[in-house]
């Protein structure tokens, strides 16, 4: 949230609308998330919030309990123990230290390149993102992205983690393949290797499944969580793997081994329940399909686009048009993020039907119109 | 789900020792808490000493806190991506104000451990020759498996294999050792100015201030990791107050919860963040971070009015020396069992003789309905168990919690010493040992 792109600042929001300190609004397709002031969910919180927001950390915290029960109940295949933190970035650090539990001496690390990763150290390290961080102790390996010879040459028995995003988001919108997966999954296992879902970005229904994962039938060792798990309210993030793996780790030890402060807080924990209970019965996973597939219309064929979900992959001629198209969107009210000569389109889950019309229609009618001008 | 269901849940799908540790404890669930008082799922009121190692300065869901952020959630609590709020604005104005020389550049991070990331990232691309750290043995600067790269605590670092090698670690309190290791080419020391966690030691007055010289001599960035001291934990606003030190980076946590929100920031000077910008030129992605959002920054701000309306910073001078004389007056007669008590404000400990003694004076506490902060580290030859009340405690309260110590600290004397060595073997064991032998040893009847 440090990047400063506007001096209006941010007074409320609610669903996909932000409201400025001008009297401004404008539609968010930048930010993601779940989506702003859902009213069932605030009230939740509130009332977790009035009684307890956080834990002193002597007693037990019932609603972590229902949280984790509700994400064993929704994860694929063994996955079932949950560590819950503050940040998708934490819980992401969290199973690279899982792993590096079970492996100590190893410092390799597999990443699919082009995953976005979060910007905690190890996060910015493997994102690629330019920052210079090779004080740290475990390395990367970047691979190509459903290269599945690369990849088995690469996965070695100093490998301690395999780390990817189930679709990628950063650089190209692309799903990895089953056969990919699959590749992974069985040099994983036969290395030792800890095989870990970065879904911070891609879970909680944005690809059109509750989790990415869930578009193969290929299932991590740990699947990180967070982003939208917040359900618009408190930052919460968490990891979840299967027993073996944990009790490998943490079976054993003192639970102070890991942890954090406020990780877990009863106030989070209602935000993240909330948030699942909303997937399974909201159906918003179904509902992210369409929702890419309308901004995907509302282009109409005047450029490129990819979708996964509703996330949304647009390419113009070159960068000069991609940042003329944002500004001209902002000064419309709709506000995208742009990488290169892409637009990058990212709404929150639960965007609204008619915040999704009036984004279609602002998309629509501009991207006509500067196709229009680089034809003059 | 009744207590039972929630400790096997925990048990199956969050963490197991944990669940062990309730089941042995005989833990309830919390459901309430107001200002200095935690209410169980049976009604039970405990006083609450422990304040999760120091976050509820402010005590626990304060009214006028709770109408603020309250309100937010109604306004908005996340962020947007490119956008800054109105709360997160005023709280960096606010804390520019508040500390001293030009500490102005606030970065917002969800956790202290994240805040120790990016603290690091910053004074190792800024140095502009060394990459090396200095940090303090036993000193706790987050447990992320970036930050535990600067973990003074070693138990914590060693499962977890070869780190970072570019971390010196230094005695607390020795100068002739900082000196050494910064001479020796530093970017940065890394430092709580009281030392905190299970080894709770307060430097002598003028140590820092000779830390603060030594980086400024070997051009060594100081990063103040004030998670644990600040907002008057320590009876003064910020640790660094006692010895005037002007940091390049303070890091806050904790009491800028207002018992409420997740929420860190890493105040740069303006001058390392010039270096970082302008002379560097690192790209924006260097500064990214996944913090700062309208709802945990509204409860800091509100957290920051009751700090000041209601003094608390010289209440917490005040109320500590009578806590921290009495603590001392009653462990004087128990040698055998406390073998000193460090503190300064209201942040408190007995040093025990050994771990068992800390775990039979918390859960004997815990049977008077007084929460301690142990140190749940039972590799500590000698850990301080932890008093740190909300800095609203009264004196009615502390002298509550001092009558009960009396009264422990003179049953546990009475004891075999026997049953201290008994209870010391099992404590080391407990997370080893076949968990129906430990339930069968405390007379847990069945999971």
């Amino acid at each position: 949230m440090t990047v400063k792109t506007t001096s209006r600042t941010l007074q409320s929001a609610s669903g996909a609308t932000l409201t400025f300190d001008d009297g401004s609004t404008a539609i968010d397709l930048r930010s993601g998330g779940f989506g702003h002031g859902q009213r069932e969910i605030v009230a939740a919180v509130k009332a977790q919030v009035e009684a307890m927001p956080l834990s002193n950390r002597v007693m037990i915290t019932p609603v972590l309990a229902s949280l984790v029960d509700k994400i064993a109940q929704l994860v694929p295949g063994e996955l079932s123990v949950s560590y819950i933190c503050n940040s998708g970035e934490e819980s992401f650090d969290g199973a690279l230290k899982l792993a590096r539990g079970a492996n100590p001496d190893r410092d390799q690390v597999v990443v699919v390149s082009g995953s976005h990763l979060g910007c905690l150290s190890y996060g910015q390290y493997f994102s690629q993102s330019g920052v210079s961080l090779d004080y740290l102790p475990l390395r990367p390996v970047f691979v190509e992205a459903n290269d599945s010879k690369a990849l088995a040459s690469a996965i070695t028995a100093q490998t301690l983690a395999v780390v990817y995003e189930p679709v990628l988001t950063q650089q190209q919108l692309l799903p990895l393949s089953e056969e990919f997966l699959t590749t992974m999954r069985t040099l994983s296992k036969s290395t030792g290797a800890t095989m870990i879902a970065y879904e911070v970005n891609t879970g909680m229904g944005r690809c059109g499944r509750n989790f990415a994962t869930e578009l193969t039938s290929v299932v991590p060792d740990v699947m990180v969580i967070g982003g939208a798990l917040n359900a618009g309210c408190v930052p919460v993030g968490g990891y979840v793997t299967h027993k073996a793996l944990n009790d490998l780790v943490y079976g054993k030890q003192n639970p102070s081994l890991h942890g954090s402060t406020t990780g877990g807080n009863p106030a989070s924990c209602v935000a993240a329940l909330q948030a699942l209970l909303a997937l399974e019965s909201q159906g918003i996973a179904n509902r992210q399909t369409q929702v890419g597939a309308q901004l995907v219309s509302s282009i109409g064929g005047q450029a490129n686009c990819k979708q996964a979900g509703s996330l949304v992959h647009v390419t113009l001629k070159n960068a000069a048009q991609a940042d003329a198209m944002k500004q001209a969107l902002s000064e419309a009210g709709l506000l995208v993020a742009t990488r290169g000569q892409e637009l990058h389109l990212t709404p929150p889950l639960m965007i609204s039907d008619s915040e999704l019309a009036q984004a279609c229609t602002t998309l629509s009618k501009l991207i006509k119109q500067i196709n229009v001008k680089e034809a003059a | 789900m009744d207590l039972q269901q929630t400790v096997e849940t925990l048990d199956q799908h969050w963490n197991p020792t944990a669940a062990s540790l309730y089941r042995v404890s005989r833990r309830t669930m919390e459901q309430t808490a107001h200002n200095t008082v935690i209410r169980d799922h049976l009604g039970n009121e405990f006083l609450d000493f422990a304040c999760s190692y120091g976050v509820f300065i402010v005590g626990h869901t304060q009214p006028e806190i709770q109408a603020a952020v309250t309100a937010q959630l109604e306004q908005v609590s996340i962020g947007a991506v490119g956008v800054e709020d109105q709360q997160t604005q005023r709280l960096s104005q606010r804390l520019a104000e508040m500390l001293p020389g030009d500490l102005n550049r606030s970065y917002y991070c969800n956790s202290g451990a994240e805040a120790s990331e990016l603290s690091m990232r910053a004074v190792i691309t800024a140095h502009p020759s060394s990459d090396r750290i200095v940090v303090a043995r036993n000193s706790y600067h987050g447990k992320t498996l970036g930050a535990l790269n600067i973990l003074g605590q070693r138990g914590h670092r060693l499962p977890f294999g070869k780190l970072a090698d570019n971390v010196v670690y230094v005695d607390f309190g020795n100068i002739a050792q900082m000196r050494e290791a910064i001479a020796g080419g530093a970017a940065a020391v890394f430092i709580e100015p009281i030392l905190g966690g299970p080894y709770l030691q307060v430097p002598q007055l003028g140590y820092l201030k000779q830390v603060e010289s030594l980086c400024r001599e070997y051009g060594t960035y100081l990063v103040a990791d004030e998670i644990q001291t600040a907002f008057g934990r320590c009876g003064k606003m910020f640790g660094i107050d006692y010895d005037q030190v002007e940091p390049d980076i303070v890091i806050l946590s904790k009491g800028l919860t207002g018992g409420h929100a997740a929420i860190a920031v890493a105040v740069f000077s303006e001058r390392l963040d010039r270096r970082l910008r302008n002379d560097i030129q690192v790209d924006e992605a260097f500064f990214a971070t996944a913090g700062g959002h309208p709802y945990s920054s509204s409860a800091a701000l509100a957290a920051l009015d009751f700090i000041e309306q209601k003094q608390l910073v010289a209440r917490a001078q005040k109320q500590g020396e009578y806590l921290l004389s009495e603590m001392r007056r009653v462990a004087a007669k128990y040698p055998e069992l406390v073998l000193d008590v460090p503190g300064v404000g209201l942040m408190t400990g007995l040093k025990c003789a050994s771990p068992a003694v800390e775990t039979a004076i918390t859960m004997m506490m815990g049977r008077h309905n007084i929460h301690l902060g142990h140190s749940m580290n039972e590799k500590a030859t000698h850990p301080v168990l932890r008093f740190y009340p909300p800095l609203t405690v009264s004196h009615d309260e502390i002298t509550r919690c001092i009558t009960a110590l009396e009264g422990v600290l003179a049953t546990l004397g009475k004891r075999p010493k026997l049953f201290l060595k008994l209870m010391n073997a099992l404590i080391k064991r407990q997370f080893t040992m076949p968990r129906k032998w430990l339930y069968k040893i405390t007379g847990v009847k069945a999971a």
